[in-house]
């Protein structure tokens, strides 16, 4: 790199952390603003009935982390058994079908998840289960679909570097491919899997598309599986086109501080790695 | 001398579009964009479509978003029409000098399955499963079947017509309700779900969708024009100030004979202009 271009890269870094933290330091501050302002609409209760003047988001709150949870959790148990099939000792089509499958899901559009929780797997909920199809197993079975691949890419990427020091010795040493993934490899990779369950969690917390599309869009704590029910994110894609004053509009604002604030909380939770 | 022939011209342009809509377009150029209600779309895309025809140079853009997003886009200058489901609130005249064009009637139905039995609710009945103190199509004649309730999305016309007007200002709304961001996506639902109850513009009832009379009132148009079906709102086209140049002249040809054709084929009721 050029000396002559470091301004030019400065400046550029600067107006990025610039715009960046203004648009944060907006949110802070406009959704503190509309907490507390909200305060006697009972935007932190546990009721959202705009018909009868009540706007809480604690339910949107409890299902993001609710769903959030549930789809990273799975998501990571799924990462981990195709991250057995991407070593060498794997059979090759088992082999492939990973690798083919992580390729492809880490190129797949959000939407087209939600459309196809919408058309596919909404219907067959539905009929196996009863309720409408739309609800909390079906948006958190879609985003851990959307989940997999950003987990399993962050966890093999670690495991090629361990596998080059690690693998063929503990082979070496008569370990059976499966001691040697689930004896070595995975606690050698540390912090590592924290690291892909929080950028997995990350990712589940603030997606909007899978639950406005998939999850219902309820306003009622979730308890059940079959529940149909709002998340934050969904909360504020159903909510946009509402007045641009009063509740409802305070809930947005609201809504995207906590988001900011959760995902603020999770990298924190998952400190810096070099 | 240039300004009399120019304002002559823009006088004979917009006073011949009521008449020969939509050949005041043709030899134009310029881009028209529309938002807001989605009960609108049908009028507003077949009316862009006949534009398209005679002056392909003329872009007309249509999207929904619901009456919410027609006001804010349209006010904040994004759109040059903005299209909503209900009249305009005061404050949102005042916030944003909007002008309204009234120019349809359209009514808001119940809908089911088409396999569903049900052909008509009363009132009362109607209140109860949306409350759902009713949850199984038994309790009012139907099949042994769990009733799954769809909605729109805050800020909807469509929803605020059928609060108002069915539900009613004490009515209760069950917490469990699915929610939906368009007259096409409630379709989908429904059209998929034996169980689904939930409510559409008159205009998007089809094949596909079931419309249940309300207290013996069958919803069409021509009952929605006697008043004989009582669940009817109008439509609006809203402008920011007095519309001018392409935006008048597309309105002039809503209020047309082709235009109050283009509304019929909609399936709602067009009205005089203001």
């Amino acid at each position: 790199m050029t000396t002559e271009r470091t301004p030019l890269l400065k400046a550029t870094a600067l107006a990025v952390a610039t715009f960046s933290w203004s648009l944060f330091a907006f949110l802070l501050i406009a959704g503190g603003q509309a907490l507390y302002q909200g305060l006697d609409l009972g935007l932190l209760g546990r009721v959202w009935n705009p018909r009868a003047g009540s706007f809480g988001i604690l339910p949107m709150v409890w299902n993001t982390i609710l769903l959030g949870l549930l789809s990273a959790a799975l998501a990571h148990l799924c990462a981990r058994c195709l991250l057995y099939q991407l070593r060498p000792w794997a059979l090759r089509p088992l082999f492939w079908a990973a690798r083919i499958f992580q390729l492809v899901a880490t190129a797949m559009p959000t939407v087209v998840w939600g459309f196809m929780g919408l058309l596919l797997l909404a219907p067959l909920v539905r009929e196996a289960l009863g309720g409408s199809g739309l609800s909390l197993l079906s948006a958190a079975l879609m985003l851990t679909l959307q989940n997999i691949p950003v987990q399993l890419t962050v966890l093999d990427e670690a495991t090629r570097h361990l596998e080059v020091t690690l693998t063929e010795r503990s082979l070496a040493l008569g370990f059976s491919p499966w001691q040697v993934s689930h004896l070595i490899l995975w606690p050698a990779l540390g912090s590592t899997r924290r690291e892909a369950f929080l950028l997995g969690l990350g990712r589940a917390l603030g997606d909007a598309l899978i639950p406005v599309m998939v999850a219902g869009g309820a306003p009622q704590f979730g308890t059940g599986l079959l529940d149909s029910i709002r998340t934050l994110a969904g909360h504020i894609g159903l909510a946009l086109s509402s007045e641009v004053t009063g509740g409802e509009h305070m809930s947005l604002l609201a809504s995207g501080m906590l988001l900011l604030l959760l995902g603020a909380g999770l990298r924190l939770l998952g400190g810096h790695k070099s | 001398m240039k300004k009399l022939l120019t304002t002559l011209f823009l006088t004979l342009t917009l006073s011949s579009a009521a008449f020969a809509a939509p050949e005041a377009f043709r030899g134009l150029k310029g881009e028209i964009a529309i938002a807001g209600g989605t009960a609108h779309i049908p009028v507003m895309t077949e009316a862009a479509k006949r534009i398209a025809e005679v002056a392909p140079d003329v872009i007309v853009t249509v999207q929904g978003g619901g009456s919410g997003v027609g006001v804010k886009q349209v006010g904040e200058g994004v759109v040059q029409i903005g299209n909503t489901g209900r009249a305009l609130k005061a404050e949102e005249v005042e916030k944003y000098g909007l002008v309204t064009w009234p120019f349809a009637i359209d009514g808001v139905a119940m809908a089911v399955h088409p396999e569903n039995p049900i052909q008509s609710l009363t009132s009362e009945q109607a209140k109860d499963l949306w409350s759902g103190k009713i949850t199984n199509w038994s309790q009012v004649g139907g099949p042994d079947m769990e009733v799954h309730l769809y909605g729109r999305e805050e800020g909807s016309g469509t929803r605020q017509t059928f609060d108002d007007l069915v539900i009613g200002k004490e009515g209760e709304v069950a917490p469990n309700l699915n929610v939906v961001a368009s007259n096409g996506a409630m379709k989908t639902a429904i059209a998929a779900d034996k169980g689904a109850l939930g409510y559409v513009g008159i205009g998007h009832i089809d094949d596909s969708i079931k419309g249940l009379a309300l207290d013996g009132a069958v919803p069409n148009q021509d009952n929605a024009a006697s008043g004989a079906y009582k669940v009817t709102r109008q439509l609006y086209m809203n402008t920011k100030g007095q519309p001018e140049g392409l935006t008048a002249l597309f309105i002039d040809y809503i209020f047309s004979p082709e235009g109050s054709e283009i509304i019929r084929g909609a399936g709602y009721i067009p009205l005089p202009r203001p």
